[in-house]
């Protein structure tokens, strides 16, 4: 039996005590051991931005990352992005504009959005474009997420990262 | 032919209209229903072991130390997965002839590309399955490889299956016309050899799926993101000895699938013998390197394209001789690819004398399957390349050329030289409109030769094509004419509860596509409910939707067959609620309308029955209902397009069912220090008739832009001379990020069908013609060069290639 690490973490405001395995990705922990299925893998090698998350603030794939890496850290995942049972003023934004159309890349890119407006709350299309480069979309052309973060940056002041 | 009789949009509510997606809350919240995110009780995990080696022979295989491993619960060789099944059928199945060769989902004896499944562990998790992969050893004795399909065809090849004597695993010869007497009539022939190349659309959501089998009821379930499950099913009941009422499938969200899905069949045969071994789920997820090297590609092709022309740029004929990479092994539907060319014979054009001689060809590389624009796009490539060299050749414009030899509005509806009804159009308003979107024809024609005055390379490039919609599979006929199918269909039931609230379940797959709205949206006016009343059940399930032979979802088909469907159910419960309500409300039934739930007379609202009324009498008081009507408010609608028929004594049918088309353009400039491409303008302009959802619509044309691009610029299986991929992660195959796509102007047409109902027409795939716009584009601007492109992949170094090959280097070209 491979040696079990103990770990605590807080994702989406909820504090976790767990043990994993040193070599468990944190992406398989967030999916498997929490059950937040919201976090995608697209392509385990840290190419395709799908399994993004929030870590201590800043984004992070989760793919490129040990569980273990993650000990004491604060994670957001799509799940947590809400406050309540609406929706969050960017995934509003998604529903608006018909930015997503499979799904799967989405939950990544909605995090590096909220990530990207909260350092920048009126980027240009260029910074924007710059600012979801990192993923991998293969349905929209990028054209309706690239309105939608505009139209989710004219419509709100983004609620302080983490902030519950 | 008339539009269907009650044509809805007349008091359409819904229709039409940007309704907001219904399947979008969940997906934004992270509660998709993906395969991987499943988990049943008691599964267990599966990890494939991979072939090193493009081709080899397996002497040996010792699973012994894998088995050995705490936490593995089963293994299995190719070896004993050919015990347990049969092959997996080949299309020749279908006319009851027999497979050129044997075709299992695992290596038996021989390994013919690198990355096919040799063997399969289980075990309790996907770390410990991956580990014990490491432990399994397997003797290869490596053989020669081929690559190049050219090459494979001609005597003394490295042969994959050498019982076969040959690499030609199927071949065909299509004549239309007269073409020896328009080749004869023709003032010039012009002949190139063109090249497309192979990539595929790699949805974000890798292949899986769990088998679960049930011992007792000998039921095996597959939850996977199959698009074709049901189309599918025989062939996988047949591969899995067990009966098709045994065998049920299920599909949730699936994280796109462009085609490239209908190859996860074969990998569900081993985990379904897996699960049935076991008696306990096994489950499946493809990783993105498995995806890369070993899931499926879009076709290759290599062609002789000749064209007979006249000296006024008139296209008499046309004759291509092409040959289909098919990789390692030719699997179900190919080689369909080969001749798909037969929804779009002529492209936009009048010319009518064709010859097409084809063949498919196995090769070292991973097997192909259908991708977005499939055979589709290799052919109109060819057309549209064709279109400029040819006015290239006669010192014309390549836009007068296509306008010389467009098919006219009038001429609609069109029947193609093979049988294909093109129903309506109007191809040259969709060009001008497109050239208006890029800023002018004029206007680039003069920064081009502004440009040029500074030693800058400007280009101008256009290419129109047909986006045609819902194959009816009659093609199947032209592999073997002992093949009868004419199915272009899709099934739908809608259902109304006892509290008056409608469901609805139809046999398409949606990968993204936005059924669920869709069909809302049809349904909703049909039945005169609110679109957010109606639900649409998410995925499809063998067990508890409705389906025809060619349901799922793939050739843009869903509006040019789902709509009649929808009608077709919604069209049975208005005659019954009408039937039921007439009696109710001593009324004849023409009076009646139904609208905001409820059913009444015209002009009298005040004169009605709520749905739940009508629906409580149907279920609960039949012997109420009057003389005839069916109990309960449910039905469902087998339909088939109507112009579907089958293939004739001269491979002529009516191959599509709706024929859209679009006319891309754009301006470029070519660095000819690094041979970058940059976009300067891009505009479509398409033209599906009547739009069901238009942000939906859009959305399509958007990714089907960015897909065909990426191709053209980016994506490219390229292998080694060995068969080994050089691009097997997403940090060599390149996807196009949202700072490589640019912005793009994009307008419609509104040419509806006279066919369908509602005059819609299948959209989406957008038949890929980026390769033929860049390559016009790029052929334009590098024209003082004399740069000539003859394939369809433009990245950096390629382009640098034609560059120093016009200038007379020695190149050592891919």
């Amino acid at each position: 039996m491979a040696r079990m690490y103990p770990i605590k973490l807080t994702v989406n405001g909820i504090e976790y005590e767990r043990t994993v395995e040193a070599r468990k990705l944190l992406a398989d922990f967030l999916r498997d051991d929490l059950e937040l299925t919201g976090t995608h893998v697209g392509c385990e090698h840290g190419a395709c931005g799908a399994c993004t998350v929030i870590m201590n603030g800043q984004t992070a794939q989760s793919c490129l990352m040990l569980a273990v890496q993650a000990d004491g850290a604060e994670i957001l995942t799509v799940e947590g992005l809400a406050d309540g049972a609406g929706l969050h003023p960017i995934q509003q934004a998604f529903l608006d504009c018909h930015a997503l159309q499979c799904g799967f890349c989405t939950p990544g890119v909605l995090l590096s959005a909220h990530a990207l407006l909260q350092e920048n709350s009126h980027p240009t299309e260029e910074e924007i474009r710059q600012g979801i480069s990192g993923h991998i979309c293969r349905c929209t052309g990028y054209v309706n997420i690239v309105k939608a973060i505009q139209a989710a940056a004219e419509k709100t002041a983004v609620a302080p990262l983490n902030a519950k | 032919m008339a539009v269907a009789e009650t044509d809805v949009r007349a008091h359409a509510r819904w229709f039409g209209t940007p309704v907001k997606r219904k399947e979008d809350p969940r997906l934004l919240t992270g509660r998709g229903h993906y395969v991987a995110d499943i988990s049943l009780p008691r599964t267990v995990h599966c990890a494939l072991l991979r072939s090193p080696h493009a081709h080899a022979r397996i002497h040996r295989i010792d699973v012994s130390k894998a088995q050995a491993l705490p936490g593995v619960v089963l293994t299995l060789t190719g070896e004993e997965l050919a015990q347990a099944t049969n092959p997996l059928p080949s299309v020749f199945s279908l006319g009851n002839k027999p497979a050129p060769f044997l075709d299992y989902p695992m290596a038996v004896k021989k390994v013919r590309y690198a990355g096919e499944p040799v063997a399969a562990v289980v075990a309790t998790d996907r770390y410990l399955a991956e580990d014990a992969l490491e432990l399994i050893d397997v003797e290869y004795e490596p053989l020669p490889a081929v690559t190049d399909v050219e090459e494979a065809t001609r005597p003394g090849a490295p042969l994959l299956f050498e019982e076969m004597g040959t690499n030609v695993t199927w071949h065909g010869t299509f004549p239309y016309g007269e073409v020896e007497r328009a080749f004869r009539e023709a003032d010039r022939i012009v002949k190139r050899r063109l090249y497309f190349h192979r990539y595929s659309s790699t949805p974000m959501e890798t292949f899986g799926g769990i088998a679960s089998y049930d011992p007792p009821s000998q039921l095996l379930t597959i939850y996977s993101n199959l698009q074709i499950p049901a189309m599918l099913h025989p062939f996988m009941s047949y591969s899995l000895k067990i009966p098709g009422n045994r065998l049920r499938q299920v599909t949730g969200d699936i994280g796109g699938g462009f085609g490239i899905k209908c190859a996860v069949y074969a990998n569900m045969i081993i985990l379904g013998v897996l699960s049935m071994r076991l008696g306990r789920p096994v489950k499946w997820i493809e990783d993105r390197h498995e995806h890369l090297l070993g899931s499926a590609h879009g076709t290759e092709r290599a062609a002789y394209v000749e064209a007979a022309v006249k000296n006024d740029g008139t296209f008499l004929g046309v004759k291509i001789k092409s040959y289909d990479n098919d990789g390692g092994y030719m699997r179900f539907p190919e080689p369909v690819g080969v001749i798909l060319w037969s929804h779009v014979v002529q492209g936009c054009y009048r010319f009518r004398d064709i010859l097409m001689d084809c063949y498919a060809v196995v090769t070292n590389k991973c097997p192909v399957t259908p991708n977005r624009g499939y055979g589709r796009m290799q052919h109109q490539f060819f057309l549209e390349r064709m279109m400029n060299i040819v006015a290239r050749e006669l010192g014309q414009d390549p836009v007068e050329i296509r306008l010389k030899n467009f098919i006219r509005p009038g001429e609609f509806p069109y029947e193609a030289t093979n049988g294909s009804v093109y129903d309506s159009g109007d191809y040259a308003e969709a060009l001008k409109q497109a050239l208006e979107r890029i800023g002018g024809y004029e206007h680039w024609r003069a920064e081009q030769k502004k440009a040029r005055a500074e030693g800058r390379y400007i280009g101008i490039g256009v290419a129109t094509i047909m986006d045609p919609g819902a194959s009816n599979l009659g093609e199947m006929s032209m592999i073997d004419p002992d093949i009868r199918s004419s199915t272009a269909g899709e099934a739908a039931t809608i259902k109304i509860d006892a509290t008056g609230a409608v469901t609805v379940a139809l046999g398409s797959v949606p990968q993204g596509q936005g059924h669920e709205t869709t069909s809302a949206q049809i349904v909703a006016d049909e039945l005169g409910v609110s679109v957010d009343e109606v639900v649409v059940l998410t995925g499809f399930d063998t067990a508890t939707h409705p389906y025809c032979g060619s349901s799922g979802t793939y050739a843009s088909r869903y509006a040019g067959t789902a709509t009649g469907a929808l009608k077709g159910a919604a069209q049975k419960l208005r005659e019954r609620i009408f039937k039921i309500a007439a009696q109710f409300l001593e009324a004849r039934q023409e009076d009646l309308e139904l609208a905001e739930g409820k059913v009444f007379v015209r002009g009298a609202p005040q004169r009605g029955m709520a749905l739940r009324d009508i629906a409580g009498i149907a279920l609960y008081n039949p012997a109420a209902l009057p003389e005839g009507v069916e109990p309960g408010l449910e039905a469902t609608c087998n339909y088939n397009f109507p112009l579907a028929n089958q293939m004739d004594a001269k491979f002529r049918a009516n191959y599509a069912s709706t024929y859209a088309n679009a006319a891309h353009a754009v301006a470029i400039e070519v660095d000819v220090e690094t041979g970058e491409v940059k976009i300067l303008k891009y505009a479509v302009v398409h033209d599906a008739g009547n739009l069901i959802n238009p942000s939906i619509a859009d959305g399509q044309i958007h990714g089907g832009v960015a897909h065909s691009l990426g191709a053209a610029l980016y994506e490219e299986f390229a292998y080694d001379e060995n068969g080994q991929l050089l691009t097997s992660s997403f940090m060599d195959y390149l996807c196009p990020k949202a700072t490589d796509v640019p912005p793009m102007s994009v307008g419609h047409l509104c040419s509806p069908s006279p066919f369908t109902p509602y005059g819609v027409k299948g959209m989406g795939e957008g038949s890929g013609p980026i390769p033929a716009l860049l390559g016009n584009a790029i052929e334009d601007a590098l024209a003082p060069l004399g740069v000539e492109v003859d394939g369809s992949h433009f990245s950096p170094q390629n382009v640098m290639a034609m560059i120093w090959k016009a200038k007379g280097k020695r190149v050592d070209t891919q």
